[in-house]
């Protein structure tokens, strides 16, 4: 206890060095936090909009579908697979899901749209369908309405009660041709998505695509990502034999995956050079420190100090001087941080632009996952343990006699 | 009485490649427990170097120190430093507490190195800061106090580790001729009452008259060693 007093006071001896020392990591701290959650906010929203919307964080289909995504690789209702996913505890919700590529075609536009066939109240579970519904309804079990997505509906020039022609192929070579009214319009933040989407209730679908009681696939939310591979490997080997395939989302949209570990990287880069400036910040301190203390040392060692102790001692000085504008930065952000996460900032002009180019929702939700605050706060404690080797090789080197008389 | 001290031909001699200075040269000293030994000598003469040689705080180039019938000069460093721990008692020219300390918690101080336990500690720092006249300074820290308490302190933290004997090097220099007298008198109530040993270079005459043996040195070597 005495160790850790005589380090704390130690440390407030030059009390405006310790303080800009203190600062410069505060503030760095502050500054990659600050880009972390930023990056990792909005991919969290990316990644949570696309996949729930489309393959869910793991999905469960015909072994072979998601290569060619044919509406002939559909599989039937299975109380066993139902079973396992509703006793599963790592899964948040399941919906099934019958999709098909096809076109929707008002007046003299068409396009080609993905289709989804929906139980209505899974769905919601997974995706939040209902909440982003701008105008008219929901869709109710057995409805005969069709869900557009926004951009799709805009493109089209429909509203509310107009009637939407789906075209396409249906279950083993049948054409697949419907009228559908518009009874809802939802909004998505993903732009590519807002375009091309539409929903059917199940019943619909199934007509639409002639495939009776089938699904094309059962997209699953977790709770928590980390547990991703191994609820995948759980369900592999609980469903094994029984001609399914379970994938992640990882697996299943690469391309999401690829561009997250990209920013991520350009992140860590960023990172490092504030971590640099930390490093610089706190190297500066032990040279002084040394310097100033070297008279101090040499009569602690020449009293019985030994110097295995004497390094102790600076090496706790140096991490608790890290810790205070670790956790004051921390601390000091965490409420910034809570408050874009509840509102989020809306990216306008022409960086929203480019936000958009790359298919993201020009909004930043930062992150509020603590892990964030964790990991900065490690990589700089980090920095300070391995700086201080410096200090403890010093120490080692010191000559009493020398030290005393410095 | 038995040797507490004893030095072999005892040499050092800086810069041994370049410009060689005999700082201590062939010194043979001994010294008995509950002496009260003065080292004097011209600057230059020897009288730190041969301190730091005694008390373990740098090699010799030749000869030996023994503590104890115990040769330190074979030591490793570590072991040295828990050695000075347990035996020596150091008073430096410049008092050189720890300046965030308390006067007590710099007493305290030592003894944590010794791994006494906490209760032992406080009672004894209180002791010894009552021994030499600080009761009442215990949670000072040494920017509140004077040179001369400071110094007090530094006696009081020499003996906290209960050496064999304590060296003191010039620990008046600083001090005004009150704090020195001071300081002398609580000295020689240690050396009587306590049997404490103490070895200290000086300069001081007042010093000088107080010390029970004067060993003078000139150039590093022993010239006159007299009984007063």
């Amino acid at each position: 206890m005495m160790y850790l007093k005589l380090a704390w006071r130690n440390m407030w001896r030059s009390r405006r060095r310790t303080l800009i020392t203190i600062s410069s990591i505060f503030f760095a701290v502050i500054f990659a936090i600050l880009m972390r959650v930023a990056v990792v906010g909005l991919f969290d929203k990316l990644i949570a909009d696309t996949v729930s919307l489309t393959s869910g964080y793991i999905q469960v289909h015909h072994s072979g579908y998601w290569e060619n995504r044919s509406v002939d690789s559909t599989f039937e209702q299975n109380p066993k697979l139902v079973n396992i996913l509703d006793h599963e505890k790592d899964v948040t919700a399941w919906a099934p899901r019958l999709e098909s590529f096809g076109l929707a075609s008002s007046g003299d536009r068409t396009k080609g749209i993905m289709v989804v066939g929906v139980d209505p109240e899974k769905e919601n579970s997974v995706s939040n369908l209902a909440q982003k519904i701008i105008s008219g309804k929901y869709l109710a079990e057995n409805d005969k309405g069709i869900i557009l997505a926004e951009g799709l509906a805009s493109y089209l020039k429909l509203k509310i009660n107009d009637t939407v022609v789906l075209i396409g192929q249906g279950y083993q070579g049948n054409m697949a041709s419907g009228k559908y009214p518009v009874i809802g319009i939802a909004k998505l933040g993903i732009p590519e998505m807002n375009k091309g989407m539409a929903w059917l209730s199940m019943a619909a679908a199934r007509d639409l695509l002639s495939t009776g009681a089938r699904y094309t696939s059962i997209s699953i939310l977790i709770n928590d990502q980390g547990k991703l591979d191994e609820l995948k490997q759980n369900l592999i080997l609980q469903t094994k034999g029984d001609g399914y395939e379970v994938m992640t989302w990882k697996e299943m949209i690469p391309e999401l995956d690829q561009l997250f570990q990209a920013k991520m990287a350009q992140n860590v880069i960023m990172s490092g050079v504030l971590y640099l400036v930390i490093a610089f910040g706190i190297f500066g301190t032990i040279l002084m420190m040394l310097n100033e203390r070297l008279h101090e040392f040499g009569i602690l060692i020449a009293i019985g100090m030994k110097k295995g102790l004497l390094a102790g001692v600076v090496v706790i000085e140096l991490v608790l001087m890290s810790v205070v504008g670790i956790i004051l930065g921390a601390v000091c952000i965490y409420p910034v941080v809570l408050y874009y996460h509840i509102r989020p900032i809306k990216l306008t002009g022409d960086m929203g632009k480019s936000t958009e180019l790359y298919n993201i929702e020009p909004v930043i939700q930062m992150s509020t996952n603590i892990s964030n605050f964790i990991i900065q706060g490690y990589v700089v404690l980090m920095i300070a343990i391995v700086l201080s080797l410096y200090a403890i090789f010093k120490i080692h080197k010191i000559k009493v006699i020398e030290a005393i008389n410095s | 009485m038995s040797n507490i001290i004893e030095s072999h031909n005892l040499s050092k001699v800086y810069n041994p490649d370049t410009i060689p200075v005999n700082a201590v040269s062939g010194v043979d000293l001994k010294v008995e427990e509950g002496e009260f030994t003065a080292l004097v000598g011209p600057s230059g003469s020897g009288k730190t170097t041969l301190l730091n040689l005694i008390g373990g705080l740098d090699y010799p180039t030749g000869g030996n120190v023994k503590i104890g019938g115990i040769d330190i000069t074979e030591m490793s460093e570590n072991k040295l430093i828990d050695f000075r721990l347990k035996n020596i008692g150091f008073v430096f020219q410049a008092y050189n507490l720890i300046p965030v300390l308390t006067a007590s918690e710099n007493v305290e101080f030592v003894m944590l190195l010794q791994k006494t336990s906490k209760n032992e500690r406080e009672k004894r720092a209180i002791e010894l800061l009552t021994e030499v006249g600080l009761k009442d300074k215990l949670n000072k820290r040494p920017s509140e106090l004077s040179g001369g308490q400071q110094q007090r302190v530094a006696v009081a933290r020499a003996l906290a580790s209960k050496p064999r004997f304590i060296l003191a090097d010039e620990p008046t220099a600083n001090l005004d001729s009150k704090s020195t007298e001071n300081l002398l008198e609580i000295m020689a109530k240690l050396n009587i009452e306590d049997k404490m040993t103490f070895i200290f270079s000086t300069h001081d005459q007042r010093v000088i008259d107080k010390a029970r043996r004067v060993v003078t040195l000139v150039d590093g070597k022993i010239v006159s060693d007299v009984k007063q």
